[in-house]
């Protein structure tokens, strides 16, 4: 008889203490003072956005993914392959009022009401921001089409999901060098890099071992 | 005429007659009450226990002993913590608070009493303090057994309440008809303390109404805020919300990086603002300034859940000395 109260209590607790399970916030701001994504040349971004997300696996926990794999992305659809949701694209996300994280700045604002469940506490967040192109929360993968330029931002120490009712609010201000995945540090701003396929050094050998042998061969 | 303090006050009594020795006095007692809907409520009670004991005291160049300039007389063992055997837990039941000066609403674990010392649970912060003299006030913790008193509607065994600690570990406890057990549903835990400015996570299976009975705080509080924790801070206040614009959330939040979420009162849990600070101003969920009209507020005995990027301190005011 014990075992079955303790049983209907566990139940019946387990049902609450779920319920006090809330969502959590994410939010991202650039100006002079917490800094700013910049072009690869430093001018001002004119176009394309940022974008705020975690690596799921077909389930939507969270996984790890190499930083080499995200580097060598191509494309958004690229990061999509591997996993990448934007937190827009997460259960519960919603947008305070003005939030705009768009190009040209001001980009500001926030996404509340992310479940928990969905975005974990002390889950790696990733910051990226691309030169063209906007989030498409019906089609992500066709995300920030036309952007020839970007930057990858992994901060572990300061970009990780707020714990249950929380706020996390990423700056480019925390971030270092070695934070950066794709782009450079320039003190608070961080600059974009080119989003080209580049050549993997054995597909460059083989192509540089073609050439000579067409040398070698048009010698004979 | 900034402030009312309408029919929640018991009455506005400056009562000085001495409580113990003649060093304690009580000031403005209150009563208020809190309506938790069927499912979630982030409780912040806004009453204090009344002093025991107010006074000049010297605190020692260590931080770990609080002595009165003026023998006090108090019986040994009066304020000493808990000393339940394992696994109940155990609490600091008194604490010891700055009421003036820079340190204002500095809160301090007591640990134990002889006849003319307090021993400090820890050595006090900051270490500025230490080697100097304050005024200072003893007080009673509120616990959660404290915060049940006159509650109507509870449910044995259904209803429970989720502290969070500094690291950020949840402590679950669960009404059990006439006081609070531990998750386990066992041990003893009506004595967990509820820090002044500091609340909880309430879970109801149909509707409770808290009855808060204490003592306006008279003096500032300060509430300490964890990296690591989830941190439920409400004011001090059992007459009015605190408006948002212009609190003193604004300097003790880090600018642009920390933040806090505002929450529906309807057992929802529903987000229903975000607010940053720009070390100036309060910001809104977009970080732009809330403007001086906005009505954003902190629900009288409830909370926010405030994110901080590094520990820090917010102080709020007293309803008293606003």
């Amino acid at each position: 008889m014990k075992l079955f109260s303790s049983s209907v209590f566990a139940f019946v607790f387990a049902y609450f203490a779920s319920s006090a399970t809330a969502a959590v916030t994410v939010g991202h701001i650039e100006n002079g003072t917490v800094g700013e994504f910049l072009t690869s040349s430093g001018a001002a971004v004119a176009a394309g956005g940022v974008s705020i997300g975690i690596f799921t696996d077909g389930g939507g926990t969270p996984i790890t993914v190499s930083d080499s794999a995200v580097a060598s992305a191509t494309s958004f659809a690229d990061l999509v392959a591997l996993g990448y949701k934007d937190v827009r694209s997460l259960s519960g996300a919603t947008a305070a009022g003005g939030t705009d994280w768009d190009f040209p700045s001001p980009v500001s604002g926030s996404y509340n009401s992310i479940a928990i469940s969905a975005l974990p506490a002390g889950t790696q967040l990733y910051l990226l921001a691309f030169n063209a192109g906007s989030f498409v929360s019906g089609a992500p993968s066709t995300s920030f089409a036309g952007a020839t330029e970007w930057a990858v931002i992994k901060d572990t120490g300061d970009h990780l999901s707020p714990a249950d009712l929380g706020t996390k609010s990423l700056l480019l201000n925390t971030v270092i060098a070695s934070d950066i995945l794709v782009g450079a540090d320039k003190g608070n701003n961080v600059t974009m890099a080119s989003l080209a396929a580049i050549p993997e050094p054995s597909r460059a050998l083989l192509g540089l071992m073609g050439f000579m042998a067409l040398l070698a061969r048009r010698r004979r | 005429m900034k402030f009312h303090l309408p029919l929640v006050l018991l009455g506005a009594a400056l009562l000085t007659a001495p409580a113990v020795l003649g060093q304690a006095t009580s000031g403005v007692m209150g009563f208020s009450t809190l309506n938790c809907p069927t499912g979630t409520t982030l409780v912040v009670p806004t009453l204090v226990n009344p002093s025991v004991f107010q006074g000049q005291a010297a605190i020692s160049a260590d931080g770990l002993t609080i002595t009165p300039t003026t023998a006090p007389g108090w019986a040994a063992g009066a304020y000493n913590a808990t000393s339940f055997s394992a696994p109940t837990p155990n609490y600091p039941r008194f604490y010891a608070e700055v009421v003036s000066g820079t340190n204002e609403g500095l809160i301090l674990d007591i640990l134990s009493n002889s006849a003319s010392e307090l021993t400090m649970a820890s050595a006090v912060i900051p270490a500025g303090i230490r080697g100097t003299t304050v005024q200072i006030a003893i007080r009673e913790h509120v616990t959660l057994d404290k915060i049940v008193q006159g509650a109507t509607g509870l449910t044995a065994y259904a209803d429970a309440a989720n502290l969070f600690g500094p690291t950020g570990a949840t402590i679950t406890r669960i009404f059990d008809g006439s006081s609070w057990v531990a998750g386990d549903y066992t041990t003893p835990a009506g004595h967990s303390v509820i820090y002044p400015g500091s609340g909880f996570s309430f879970s109801a299976a149909s509707t409770v109404v808290f009855s808060f009975m204490g003592e306006v705080k008279p003096t500032k509080t300060k509430v300490p805020m964890y990296q690591a924790g989830v941190n439920i801070v409400g004011n001090l206040n059992p007459a009015s919300a605190l408006l948002i614009y212009g609190s003193s959330f604004k300097e003790a939040l880090s600018p642009y990086a920390d933040g806090f979420n505002r929450f529906s009162a309807d057992g929802n849990m529903t987000t229903l603002g975000t607010y940053f600070s720009d070390g100036a101003q309060m910001l809104d969920g977009a970080y732009n300034p809330l403007a001086p009209t906005a009505t954003d507020s902190v629900p009288v005995n409830r909370g926010v859940v405030v994110s901080v990027s590094a520990d820090a301190v917010v102080t709020l005011n007293s309803p008293l000395a606003p």
